[in-house]
């Protein structure tokens, strides 16, 4: 692989950029794989990276119904951040943010992760004790967190409106430093292009119609494209389209997708530096470096596979964004989109095995996966290298839904499931 | 934004009058003391969740305040019909639907 | 300052018998804090490119001079800085949309110490080519560490136009609204459906986003029934109010139509205000929005023309060919002296044609195609001006780094258009 540095833009700038090395190759699928990941968006992908880089696995296929990256993984607001309630997905997320922090340099590609701080807003007493339980807790575990007053807030966040006198007014908020945002679509292409190099065959523009199980166990998948492919393993990475790709294989599981959008405004002169969540009026709010504010809400509240949201969703996330802020009123909004996000009733993921022998999924991610992508990916990776449940995976299981072992998530998941 | 028509108060409302509460038709075990875990894990969590025809159940919070079914798309967001919980009709097509339904679904 | 690209006829010229200005009222405003005078009627782009303007913004990233290209919502440069007071600033307000009103401020939104001079200009002309699209995807990894010094320097070149700081002491209001049949865009094709869906009694919504009624019609100096396209929308519009009056009918000017949602679920964003002042009065309001249930929607917004690619075509100076038809017939501006058309259709004629019965130079048009006898080309011919039949522009070429476009490069291409040959220079102002 060809390296990425200052030095080599300066190389190839003086013969017009000809000759640079593609980012990844686009073979034609062989017919059998070791490993098939099914779904090319930033956890698929990073699972193919990691198996390919940390376990030796490199006869793998990562298959992907339309483009890399384009599902959720470029859809959502880039926020990642480990502060979560218990102790099994705070050691998840945290995993993961220890990898985002040398992410960049791993696959020589900036993802651009920037540890601008995520504010968590507290407007009631009841929001100031949850957060204090959560801070604590965090803290036991060894991540960071603070709780600040509005005064700190202020410094933090001078535009914003700490005034007692607002109808939701600021009480605290908890500070996670370390948190932050990334730029999507590079977290994909830099897994694809490490993943590529390393021997994984990306195939894109193709969709898996079936699964190939002979006695309880899957041998392959069933393509549109390329026909059946063989394969020992089965990793399913699919989102929002999880319901679907379990059907295929006969199974059920606790999840329902919904829409999820987000919203741009036009790119205006940096105002905001940090990133700023509130569940109480429920929106979140960042700024990128090309000066958009990145706005998300909540998600619809009914079923839908249309990657587009509902319209009182968007009235409800401007409304909630200019109670904190009402100083964005006159910025205009650029775009609005909506992804699929796979909800689970503890807003909780599952990485896990199924009664289907060698076939496994990692979905459940809902609204707060690409903050997980390069831990989902390792673990994931070690989970399927191994035969054996990664220690951070275990916990996560479809199993808990029969125990009841259930890890309640849904009050630092920052959007209401 | 949806136009939903309330069987209930017989008029198309918009989709901010309503609730949705998720699939419909999942019956409740008789007996919730005799099922395995797995029987009632399967009925707290576990749902189809497919894209295309889904029926739903949803709520007319303000409105009449009362629960109904609505049977849609959910590629298209196309509404096909809204109906009232024991609308007997319904029951026969779901009926034949259930049984259509593929062979594994019970393998969990 | 002096117009001194208006074109001082009265509206009985019947050259200019559709213009929309209306010169005795001028009226008074400022741009990057000099005072310019345009007349009611002007949009800020029709103002400035009337008073000689031709750099009014830089690019994002290599700092490259920019000017007016089109003359509606597909303005890609024109981006001002807009509002008098804290309270009243408006981001990113493209000067192709916005009519002026006495005592306007605007700015542009980048250019350093101004936008005439800009120093990021100077460092984007020498090194561009070391900053091919996705560089920073590249680089700024070592030391890991240093991100946050890098990104620091890189946020400041961020974003356009800046959020006021203080809150919005205007008023807005949302309206509930249900139609019958709603038509978006009201140029010849709306107005008629309007027309047509109101008189069968139907309750009827139509929404555009400009100032006036009459979309391209009002850019236009076509004859509809040997009238000026004027008098036709006049008339329309006239009986349209008719049904206003009634109830019937709703006409919303400055709307646009800014989403789509299901089960025919539209959304508008009317601008009641921002055409006349800076901050609306006590208890009036700014802005509505309204939320329209439709039985039907007819979509009529048009079409917008696509730019042709040639090497800088971003210079200031080179326009769409719409737009220039637009600044003379509307608002009787002619940006620039000297004219080169290059077109793939007839209907880069017309500019020339306009250009030419305006008064000044058009030095050639440039026709992708193979000679051949239209309507529009005997016309052209027929006012003596040079059509160059399978060729192209390649270039468009500068005196100096800020200065506007002063001459177009053409070649002629062979038989499949792929390739071309042989070089000519043509000296414009416009192309």
């Amino acid at each position: 692989m060809k390296k990425y540095s200052a030095f080599s833009l300066f190389k190839h700038g003086l013969n017009h950029h000809q000759d640079w090395q593609r980012v990844w190759r686009n073979p034609t699928p062989k017919k059998h794989y070791d490993i098939i990941i099914v779904g090319g968006g930033g956890h698929g992908l990073a699972t193919a990276y990691y198996l390919a880089k940390e376990f030796g696995i490199t006869n793998v296929a990562v298959i992907e119904k339309g483009y890399l990256g384009g599902g959720n993984t470029a859809r959502n607001t880039t926020i990642v951040r480990s502060n979560y309630l218990w102790d099994e997905s705070s050691h998840l997320y945290e995993h993961s943010l220890k990898l985002w922090e040398s992410l960049s340099q791993e696959l020589n590609y900036n993802v651009m992760f920037s540890q601008r701080g995520v504010l968590n807003l507290g407007h009631t007493l009841q929001d100031m004790r949850d957060i204090q339980r959560r801070v604590n807790a965090n803290r036991l575990n060894g991540i960071d967190g603070e709780i600040l007053d509005p005064q700190q807030i202020k410094e933090i966040v001078p535009y914003m409106d700490c005034s007692a006198n607002r109808r939701y007014p600021v009480l605290g908020a908890s500070w996670q430093p370390r948190g932050g945002v990334a730029r999507h679509d590079a977290v994909a292409w830099g897994f694809a292009r490490g993943a590529s190099e390393l021997g994984v065959d990306l195939i894109q523009q193709c969709q898996v119609t079936g699964f190939e199980i002979k006695n309880g166990m899957v041998t392959g998948v069933k393509t549109d494209s390329y026909g059946l492919i063989s394969a020992a393993k089965v990793g399913c990475v699919v989102a929002g389209n999880s319901g679907v790709v379990a059907s295929m294989a006969g199974l059920r599981l606790p999840i329902e997708s919904h829409p999820l959008q987000a919203f741009v405004s036009e790119p205006i002169k940096p105002i905001l530096d940090t990133v700023v969540m509130s569940n109480h009026v429920h929106g979140y709010i960042s700024q990128s470096d090309k000066g958009d504010l990145v706005i998300g809400s909540g998600i619809d509240h009914y079923n839908g596979y249309g990657q587009r949201g509902s319209y009182p969703i968007i009235e409800h996330a401007v409304a909630a964004i200019l109670e904190l802020f009402p100083n964005f009123s006159r910025v205009r909004m650029n775009r609005q989109w909506g992804g699929i996000v796979d909800t689970c009733p503890d807003a909780c993921p599952i990485i896990s095995k199924t009664p289907i022998k060698n076939l496994y999924f990692n979905c459940g991610w809902g609204t707060g996966g690409f903050k997980a992508t390069p831990g989902s990916g390792h673990v994931f990776a070690a989970s399927l290298a191994k035969d054996e449940m990664h220690e951070l995976a275990k916990p996560f299981s479809l199993d808990r839904f029969y125990h009841g072992s259930l890890i309640d998530e849904h009050g630092a998941a920052g959007v209401a499931h | 934004m949806f136009l939903i028509h309330c069987p209930i108060c017989n008029e198309p409302r918009s989709e901010d009058e309503f609730h949705c509460a998720g699939e419909g038709h999942i019956q409740r075990p008789l007996d919730p003391m005799a099922t395995s875990d797995k029987e009632w894990g399967d009925y707290l969590f576990f749902r189809s969740n497919p894209r295309g025809t889904y029926r739903e159940l949803w709520q007319h919070t303000i409105g009449c305040r009362k629960y109904f079914y609505i049977k849609r798309n959910t590629e298209t967001y196309q509404i096909y019909k809204t109906y009232k919980l024991d609308d007997k009709s319904e029951r026969v097509a779901l009926d034949k639907e259930h049984s259509n339904k593929n062979k594994f679904g019970d393998l969990l | 300052m002096k117009q001194i690209n208006r074109v001082r006829q009265n509206r009985s010229s019947k050259d200019f018998a559709c213009s929309r200005i209306d010169f005795s009222q001028p009226i008074h405003f400022s741009f990057n804090g000099k005072e310019y005078t345009g007349v009611l009627g002007d949009t800020i782009a029709s103002a400035l490119l009337a008073n000689g303007i031709d750099v009014v913004g830089r690019s994002f990233k290599y700092g490259r001079p920019r000017g007016i290209v089109t003359a509606g919502s597909d303005e890609p440069n024109a981006i001002l800085q807009l509002g008098n007071c804290e309270a009243t600033q408006v981001p990113n307000v493209r000067a192709t949309q916005q009519l002026i009103f006495e005592g306007l401020e605007c700015h542009s939104t980048s250019g350093w110490p101004s936008t005439r001079f800009h120093l990021m200009g100077i460092f984007g002309a020498l090194f561009a080519r070391f900053l091919p699209p996705g560089f920073y995807y590249k680089t700024f990894m070592a030391p890991a560490k240093w991100w946050k010094y890098y990104e620091k320097w890189i946020r400041k070149g961020a974003g356009l136009g800046r959020s006021p700081n203080r809150a919005d002491e205007d008023i807005y209001e949302v309206i509930n609204q249900h139609a019958d049949v709603l038509i978006v865009g009201a140029g010849a094709a709306g107005l008629s459906a309007a027309l047509g869906a109101s008189r069968m009694g139907a309750r009827v919504i139509l929404a555009d986003e400009q100032n006036e009624f009459g979309g391209s019609l009002l850019s236009s100096n076509i004859k509809i029934n040997d009238r000026c396209t004027r008098d036709w929308i006049d008339a329309v519009v006239a009986e349209l109010i008719n049904y206003e009056s009634q109830g019937q009918l709703l006409l919303l000017k400055h709307a646009t139509v800014n989403g789509y949602h299901d089960h025919n679920f539209l959304t508008i964003h009317e601008r009641c205000t921002d055409h006349l002042k800076d901050k609306a009065a006590q208890n009036e309001v700014r802005q509505r929005y309204h939320r329209v249930r439709a039985k039907q929607v007819i979509l009529a917004t048009g079409a917008l023309e696509r730019p042709l690619v040639f090497a800088n075509n971003d210079l200031p100076g080179c326009m769409l060919a719409s737009a220039i038809s637009t600044y003379i017939n509307r608002y009787q501006v002619i940006p620039g002296n000297t004219l080169v058309v290059m077109t793939a259709n007839d209907s880069g004629y017309i500019a020339a044609i306009d250009w030419h019965n305006a008064g000044r130079r058009v030095a050639a048009v440039v026709d992708t195609r193979k000679s051949h006898a239209s309507e529009l080309s005997k016309q052209v011919k027929a006012l003596g001006i040079t059509i160059i039949y399978q060729s192209a522009v390649i270039e468009a070429r500068r005196k100096r780094l800020n200065s506007r476009v002063c001459s177009a490069v053409i070649m002629s291409m062979d038989s499949t258009g792929d390739a071309v040959k042989g070089v000519k220079k043509l000296f414009c102002v416009t192309l």
